[in-house]
């Protein structure tokens, strides 16, 4: 199963997202992990949010501390949304890292498993059109509307697109071929102006 | 392994005084190896539009010297002699910066032709799949012997519209297919016809959507493969 890379900040934010775990075995002196009890110790069948990074430390074959249920937008119900029409619906809002969280939750063997996996391919193929075809007109205009409702995966896709369309466009006016000031030396000459003004 | 040429012909771009903000970078970069352009697709990782262009400079075309000129023996190969209006072939880079300097008379590709081009566009409009385009550089081509010898081309507006159109219709094509092709679960397409400018376009997009299908499909079959 998909691994994350241990050294991407994507990464490292996607393993933030918080996963409903339901407590297997007592945790002792660590209250203080769920915010609504007063004691010391969390007793079994509690229910509280890990983030993944340390539902997957205390949920696996070898150690099983605690039983880790779906986050809602990976469920039966929100399945049903995405296989109707996916490209409607703001993954942006159902967590930023849609679709690699949802990679790494098949880690926890859950028997959705299946379905998850088939619903993460489904849905990344029939958003693909709509992410294309802005990507390659939108061009001179605010995209933040198109965006906005992307996934972070799919906004690097929308990047890449836009880069190919603009790289050719800038080459068909020969733009390409003129030498112009880096934004960094420009932006020191005005700062530069302004110290000199002030003083 | 096949052995590699080095392409070393930027003596000649300093000889005649044309270092631009192309060349220049390949000036710096001597060892920037002459491949043949699928090799080249497959390992640069990003090239850009310019880059594309600098390789159909390569392309030879006919032009008809005003001035006389023994051989240059170029390390690429030999060009000339020069013979006042004597055609010759010479890559485009020369013809380009020759007919800058107003030394030369540029003749069109044989295809640059309004009724050729005209036939080859509906050829396009009616066949589902990409026809073979009569350069493998037709767009670069268009594009800098419009710019620098439009004089010499006839019916140059004309041209240009129809190879825009061209361009237009088969990254429209291009589009369509790339969608088919993602959602029928290939993994493998076959794109003869497409040129290395459509293809350079389009690159980035595609193979990064692909790799991310490919993640989101190994999870189905639980291969171990890393995300990255």
């Amino acid at each position: 199963m998909a691994e994350g890379n241990y050294f991407s900040l994507d990464d490292i934010l996607a393993t933030q997202e918080k996963i409903p775990c339901k407590l297997v075995m007592p945790i002792y002196r660590l209250g203080y992990l769920d915010p609504s009890s007063e004691s010391d110790n969390i007793p079994v069948d509690t229910k509280i949010e890990l983030p993944y990074w340390m539902a997957r430390a205390l949920c696996s074959r070898k150690r099983h501390i605690v039983s880790v249920e779906m986050p809602k937008q990976y469920r039966e119900g929100y399945r049903e949304i995405l296989s109707a029409d996916a490209s409607v619906v703001d993954l942006h809002k159902l967590g930023p890292f849609f679709y690699s969280f949802g990679s790494q939750l098949l880690n926890f063997e859950h028997p959705e498993g299946t379905d998850i996996a088939k619903c993460l391919l489904k849905t990344f193929q029939s958003r693909f059109r709509k992410i294309m075809d802005s990507s390659q007109n939108a061009l001179n205009e605010d995209n933040s509307q198109l965006t906005e409702r992307l996934d972070e995966t799919e906004k690097v896709l929308f990047c890449a697109g836009q880069k190919g369309l603009n790289n050719f466009l800038r080459w068909e006016k020969r733009e390409t071929e003129k030498l112009v000031m880096s934004a960094m030396v420009q932006n020191h000459r005005k700062r530069k102006r302004a110290i000199m003004e002030r003083s | 392994m096949r052995k590699r040429k080095y392409r070393v012909s930027f003596t000649f771009y300093i000889f005649c005084g044309k270092i631009d903000t192309v060349h220049s970078r390949y000036l710096l970069c001597i060892s920037y190896p002459e491949r043949k352009w699928y090799d080249s697709v497959t390992s640069l990782v990003a090239m850009d539009p310019a880059e594309v262009e600098f390789l159909a400079e390569k392309e030879l075309v006919t032009i008809v010297p005003n001035f006389a000129q023994d051989k240059i023996y170029l390390i690429s190969g030999d060009v000339g002699p020069f013979i006042p209006s004597i055609p010759l072939q010479v890559p485009l880079w020369m013809a380009v910066n020759l007919k800058q300097r107003q030394k030369c008379r540029i003749v069109p590709p044989e295809w640059m032709d309004v009724e050729k081009l005209e036939e080859k566009k509906q050829e396009e409009i009616d066949s589902k799949f990409f026809t073979a385009m009569p350069s493998q550089f037709y767009i670069e081509v268009t594009q800098l012997l419009l710019q620098c010898a439009t004089d010499d081309i006839p019916r140059a507006d004309e041209v240009r519209t129809l190879i825009k159109d061209a361009w237009d219709l088969r990254i429209a094509k291009l589009r369509s297919s790339i969608d088919v092709f993602v959602n029928s679960d290939a993994t493998h397409a076959k794109l003869n016809f497409l040129t290395l400018m459509e293809i350079n376009t389009g690159r980035q997009f595609l193979t990064k959507a692909l790799d991310q299908m490919h993640l989101l499909r190994a999870n189905l079959t639980g291969g171990g493969v890393l995300a990255t």
